[in-house]
């Protein structure tokens, strides 16, 4: 015959059980409450769990992102800046043509403006950012332009050499280059002269860069191109602006001679400024995306944030709340077990 | 009357009462032993003349009374072997080789043969258990023979009826007829698979592999094997062939077997067995065993006695099995009280008894047994006590008598003098 | 009636008495075993008054006793697969921690975007092998992680069944003596309660169902209606396999020489720990592995280099990552078994191996002598193409085995993504009903306590009972004994 409905023993284990699971949540619920996250994501989310290691994916991946953009920016930067020296100093080289030339050009002013315009090209061209040739292509890790002016002499200077001796039967050094009438060298200029800077001669006595410029990714399907590269005809016409100059553009040339070369090269230099700034719209462009990419990519960067936090944050208020029910629930069930054990009829018999 | 007349009127009633005190003796000495019946010691008047003008004193006869037809009260022992009956039936024991008595004192324990005697050491009578039942000699005691113990050591019985009642999944695949596990083949497919213990004839355990196979959509095919020639990587073959295959079939409506389904096989060394399928539907819920049962047991030593309140004996083995060995029958008489008793609380049948009828318990006029039960002695102190103390007074009112009649006497004497 | 026979009743009584105190002893000293039951005695009036302890009886509840069992064998089996989520969720880690395949290929992108942008950086492309050795190992940490789970999973089996063979051998033992005991009517309660104990300890491992015969005697089938215990106990065999390599099949457990079944025709798993743990070993775990294995294969696959030249002769060869043995790039959408255990990578940029980094930019990983497999014969610095595709490879929709479980195509980041998520959602899902079971449990417990066990107290009210009772016996006693002794001073 059964007369109660509960066992000693369902007493004791109904006590226990609470208390264990009692305190399993109330870790639990500490874990949450100090780190603002839930302890155990994947218990809890079970399937969207997938989601959450998709949100934190692409989150670093916008955040790579945004890193190498800067990078990106900074290699445009420099690459502008050079543009924007080449271009300045192209226009002082014109306005000193052409000063000099209402003036007279007297001695090696040219050669002296060519050669300073060289070396400033030189320059500018091989800028390096990060290690790498800004100009150069893909072929960044070599100087783009040759220094022209290179001790044992540079393949552009020999280029330029045979050119001239090609054309005029003796050396540029060549005390007869006064004879250069200034239709001759009018005809020389615009003509043979610019076969030493056409392409292939351009690739394989002056520049070392490669024609390929590398597409940059800004953001998950926008790419910027890389800075032009150095075998861009704007260098190739600034450099034959100042190469001419600075090669034969001597105090020995005839005046006439001189001041068609002067005009001549002006007007080079001028198309050459012009290409310079079709080039810097360019860079202009990318680097006005930039930004407009980064704020993009913030932008979703802060909506998987929230979309993580939503997911794997716990409310703090709520986690303490539930804190403080279990606290007084483990309190309240130490004090049940305690009056529950002391309760037996034997204190009454 | 006569003063001589007188006396021995009252010496008769000194015997009357002493015989009174002797029966009460006896009650009290026995009060607290198993089955004994309280003596009573009855007078009848004794008469002598039957002149009008004179008395003649007689006496009184005594006529001792056994109240065997009452019965002792019931207490409970602890010992199964302890028999009491419920009821007015005797049980039938003997010495060896002499006559049956009768006894309702059933403290029974083996002795070193196996034999189970009283206090008295009379062996327990019963009827050996046969094929096809007893058939009691109603006014005999032929066939009768003492229980053993001892002599169902080692019983071995082999398995002749099986139950086996099943649920089939409704649901089975049907299993190809060339991969039927009746084919022995290698691979062979089935639905479902139990295995049962059987026992052959020399109490060796056979479990035998039953394998239900769905043949169509409402028939199955049932083989059983031999577990023990089970091919140990493979299952199938087994070493030997089936040892039945039958088929059995289901009413598409209700599930249930249209037809009785059994099975018929020979136990590897045993006897013919018959497996029966009652009871086994195919329904849509996984195969599932309801019941199981199969008869036989292997040998085992003899664990304990039972006795069934309609007599019979049960040898419960070591195993768990339990095998009826002998019935034991009541006796009774006509007239109980008129039984003669005897040394050892048994009973001597005599002419007043009337004859001896033997019967089952259970039977109408026999009562049932009960076990780890003892009857007690019928006696009651109290009663008998105030009897003691009446036959005491009386006896000293017939001595009185007496020597009442011995004054006369002397008187008579005297007038002489 | 006569006095003698009150002296029997009377002394009736008390031996009742005693019986039935010795009942309240037993039931108090076991009160806190949760296998006992509550025995008590009942009184029987004898024949012609008198009353006689009659056999014990314990308190049961078949209903709620089957309900305790099956909860176990659900709770067992559930355990069972937990413990081995848990396993491998810890080996993966949290989120946060970001050492799962599918952020440790996001790093390895990532890394591939920075150095995208400055291809000729040393310490990008290092970043990049880094990424690419932390992806690997821990492909190859999963790997081994999983492997561990099915050979502890098997050696558990194997425990698990011996431990079955031996309960079976009590069960034997205990079922015996209770049904001899009933049939010569002794008390067999306690070691009803000791079967009753090992029927529990036995449906943790497996689901088992059972019928009582004649005298008690108990017929066990596991789940399939497998005989585990019909007048003897049926063999439980394992044969554990120590060595479990990806793809490979561990042995089945065969209870009366039939396969235990781990799954029920739904796929779901069946109860008892054993099952869990076949189930763990023979499909949760060999579906992770195949998952794991497709992310490597792919991994392959999408880092492989193909020959580079006008007219393409040579066949495709594993470049970045690659495999011990490997001799070309494995076939697609077919799962090789164990490549996740064996993905590395190519030496051959590892510079502390004497390889070069910049065989990254450039291509030639797999044969850096044979300029069939070179990207960038140019040898310029500033070369991203090669990158540029393997960061659009990793974005680009890839074919999968469907065997795995995952679908068939998509991007590997993705994929290795709803690998977790296939994995976290059955880990919720099982801790889900794991908890839900414990409870469940706990419940079954109690209730079934609260059914059959033993309340102190009120044992304790019925020895107040039975001392009244005894205390009234024997002054009856008293009182019959005067009464004689006022009987024989009359004889005197």
């Amino acid at each position: 015959m059964k007369t109660t409905f509960v066992s000693t023993f369902s007493i004791g284990e109904a006590t226990r059980n609470s208390i264990a699971r009692a305190q399993t949540n109330l870790t639990r619920a500490q874990t949450e409450l100090s780190t603002g996250q839930l302890q155990d994501a994947g218990r809890e989310l079970g399937a969207t769990y997938g989601s959450l290691v998709g949100f934190r994916q692409e989150h670093a991946e916008l955040g790579a992102l945004r890193d190498s953009n800067s990078q990106v920016a900074a290699q445009l930067d420099v690459a502008q800046l050079s543009l924007q020296s080449l271009v300045d100093g192209a226009k002082d080289f014109v306005a000193q043509l052409v000063g000099a030339q209402q003036v007279g050009l007297e001695g090696n002013v040219l050669q002296q403006l060519g050669e300073a315009g060289l070396a400033t090209l030189t320059d500018r061209v091989n800028v390096q950012y990060n290690g790498a040739y800004v100009f150069a292509g893909t072929n960044t890790g070599a100087p783009p332009l040759v220094d022209y002016f290179q001790s044992g002499g540079s393949a552009a200077k020999s280029a330029m050499d045979s050119a001239f001796a090609a054309e005029f039967g003796f050396n540029s050094s060549d005390p007869r280059v006064a004879e250069i009438s200034g239709a001759e060298m009018s005809a020389y200029i615009g003509g043979s002269y610019s076969a030493v800077f056409d392409d292939a001669n351009w690739q394989a006595n002056w520049s070392s860069a490669s024609d390929t410029v590398p597409n940059l990714k800004i953001s998950s399907y926008e790419t910027v191109r890389a800075p032009a590269s150095a075998n861009e005809s704007a260098f190739s016409k600034l450099a034959s602006a100042y190469a001419a100059a600075a090669d034969f553009g001597t105090e020995n040339l005839g005046s006439a001679a001189r001041q068609v070369m002067a005009s001549s090269l002006a007007e080079l230099a001028s198309e050459a400024i012009d290409e310079l700034g079709a080039l810097q719209a360019g860079i202009g462009t990318s680097q006005e995306r930039i930004p407009l990419a980064n704020d993009r990519l913030g932008i979703q960067q802060s909506i998987l944030s929230n979309s993580v936090s939503e997911l794997n944050d716990v409310d703090p208020f709520e986690a303490s709340t539930r804190l403080t029910t279990l606290l007084t629930q483990v309190e309240t069930s130490y004090s049940v077990t305690a009056r529950i054990n002391q309760m037996s009829i034997l204190n009454y018999l | 009357m006569s003063v001589y007349g007188l006396m021995r009127t009252g010496a008769s009633g000194m015997i009357a009462q002493g015989n009174r005190l002797g029966a009460v003796a006896d009650n009290v000495a026995n009060v607290n032993t198993t089955g004994y019946k309280s003596a009573s010691a009855e007078f009848s008047s004794l008469v002598l003349g039957d002149n009008l003008t004179e008395y003649v004193s007689g006496g009184v006869e005594t006529d001792i009374r056994y109240d065997i037809v009452t019965n002792g009260n019931l207490s409970s022992t602890g010992s199964a072997t302890d028999l009491a009956i419920n009821g007015p039936g005797f049980f039938l024991v003997s010495g060896d080789g002499e006559e049956v008595s009768l006894t309702r004192a059933g403290s029974f324990v083996p002795d070193g043969d196996g034999f189970l005697v009283n206090a008295a050491g009379l062996r327990l009578l019963g009827y050996p258990v046969q094929v096809g039942g007893n058939t009691v000699v109603a006014n005999g005691t032929a066939g009768l023979e003492a229980i053993s113990v001892k002599d169902q050591s080692l019983v071995a019985t082999p398995s002749i009826n099986g139950l086996l009642s099943v649920n089939l999944p409704a649901d089975a695949d049907i299993v190809a007829a060339a991969d039927l596990p009746s084919t022995n083949g290698l691979g062979s497919q089935y639905s479902a698979k139990s295995s049962l213990v059987t026992f052959d004839n020399l109490g060796n355990e056979v479990i035998v592999d039953v394998y239900f196979s769905r043949t169509t959509a409402t028939d199955w095919e049932v083989s059983v094997f031999e577990s023990a020639a089970v091919d140990p990587a493979t299952v199938f073959p087994y070493g030997s062939a089936s040892l039945a295959t039958s088929t059995m079939s289901f009413d598409p409506t209700s599930g249930a077997l249209a037809a009785p389904a059994v099975s018929n096989f020979t136990v590897p060394g045993g006897s013919a067995f018959e497996l029966d399928f009652e009871g086994t539907t195919q329904l849509a819920a996984d195969y599932t065993v309801l019941t199981v049962d199969v008869d036989g047991n292997g040998p085992s030593e003899v664990a304990n006695l039972e006795f069934a309140d309609d007599g019979f004996v049960y040898a419960v083995f070591e195993n768990g099995s339990r095998q009826a060995t002998h019935r034991i029958p009541l006796g009774g008489v006509a007239s109980p009280d008129r039984l003669l008793p005897q040394a050892g609380n048994v009973f001597a049948l005599n002419s007043d008894s009337g004859d001896l009828r033997v019967g089952y318990p259970g039977d109408g006029g026999f009562g049932s047994i009960v076990s780890s039960a003892l009857e007690g002695s019928t006696v009651d102190l109290a009663s008998e006590l105030t009897t003691m103390i009446e036959a005491q007074r009386s006896y000293t009112a017939n001595s009185k008598v007496f020597q009442t009649g011995s004054d006369l006497l002397d008187v008579l004497v005297n007038l002489k003098r | 009636m006569s006095l003698s026979l009150s002296f029997d009743i009377g002394r009736s009584s008390l031996s009742t008495s005693a019986d039935r105190t010795s009942v309240v002893t037993r039931n108090v000293a076991r009160a806190d075993d949760p296998d006992a039951t509550r025995k008590s005695v009942a009184a029987v009036t004898l024949y012609g008054g008198g009353v006689q302890a009659g056999g014990a009886q314990r308190a049961t509840d078949s209903v709620l006793f089957d309900g305790l069992l099956s909860s176990n064998s659900r709770l067992g089996a559930q355990a069972a697969v937990k413990a081995g989520l848990d396993q491998y969720s810890t080996a993966i880690g949290d989120a946060s921690q970001e050492r799962s395949p599918a952020a440790l290929l996001g790093k390895l992108q990532n890394s591939l975007q920075a150095l995208s942008v400055a291809p000729h950086d040393t310490a990008s492309a290092e970043a990049v092998v880094n990424a690419g050795l932390d992806l690997a190992n821990q492909l190859n940490v999963l790997s081994s992680t999983i492997s561990d789970i099915r050979q502890t999973a098997d050696a558990d089996i194997s425990r698990s069944v011996l431990s079955m063979n031996t309960l079976l051998a009590e069960f034997d033992e205990v079922n015996t003596s209770i049904v001899i005991g009933t049939h010569s009517g002794d008390d067999v309660t306690d070691q009803m309660d000791r079967r009753d104990a090992i029927l529990k300890e036995l449906s943790g491992e497996v689901e088992i169902r059972s019928i009582v015969r004649e005298n008690n005697d108990m017929v066990v089938f596991a789940s399939g209606g497998l005989t585990l215990f019909e007048r003897s106990p049926r063999s439980v065999g394992f044969e554990s396999t120590p060595i479990l390599p990806a793809g490979s099949t561990g042995s089945s457990m065969f209870v009366d020489g039939i396969a235990l079944d781990a799954a029920d025709a739904s796929g779901n798993v069946e109860g008892g720990r054993i099952a869990g743990l076949l189930y763990l070993r023979d499909t949760v775990a060999p579906a992770l592995q195949k998952q794991l294995d497709e992310v490597a294969r792919n991994l392959v696959q999408v880092f492989a280099e193909s020959d580079q030249s006008a007219v393409p002769t040579l066949a495709d060869q594993p470049g970045l990552f690659t495999f011990a043995g490997a001799t070309g790039v494995p076939p697609a959408n077919t799962i090789v078994d164990g490549l996740a255990s064996q993905i590395q990578v190519n030496p051959n940029v590892i510079p502390s191996q004497g390889g070069d980094l910049g065989l990254l930019r450039d291509g030639g990983i797999s044969d850096p002598l044979n300029a069939a497999y070179s990207y960038n014969l140019a040898g310029h610095t500033g070369f991203n193409g090669r990158i540029n595709e393997l960061i659009g490879g990793l974005n680009s929709a890839v074919g999968f085995d469907p065997a795995a479980g995952l679908g068939e195509t998509g991007d590997l980041v993705s994929y290795a993504a709803d690998s977790e998520a296939w994995l976290q959602e059955l880990r919720s899902n099982t801790t889900r009903v794991y908890e839900y079971e414990a409870v469940f449990s706990e419940r079954a417990v109690e209730a079934l306590s609260s059914a059959t066990g033993i309340n102190i107290d009120e044992e304790m009210i019925e020895l107040l009972d039975l001392e009244r009772s005894y205390q009234a016996s024997s002054r009856l006693l008293q009182v019959l004994d005067d009464m004689f002794n006022s009987l024989f001073a009359a004889t005197r």
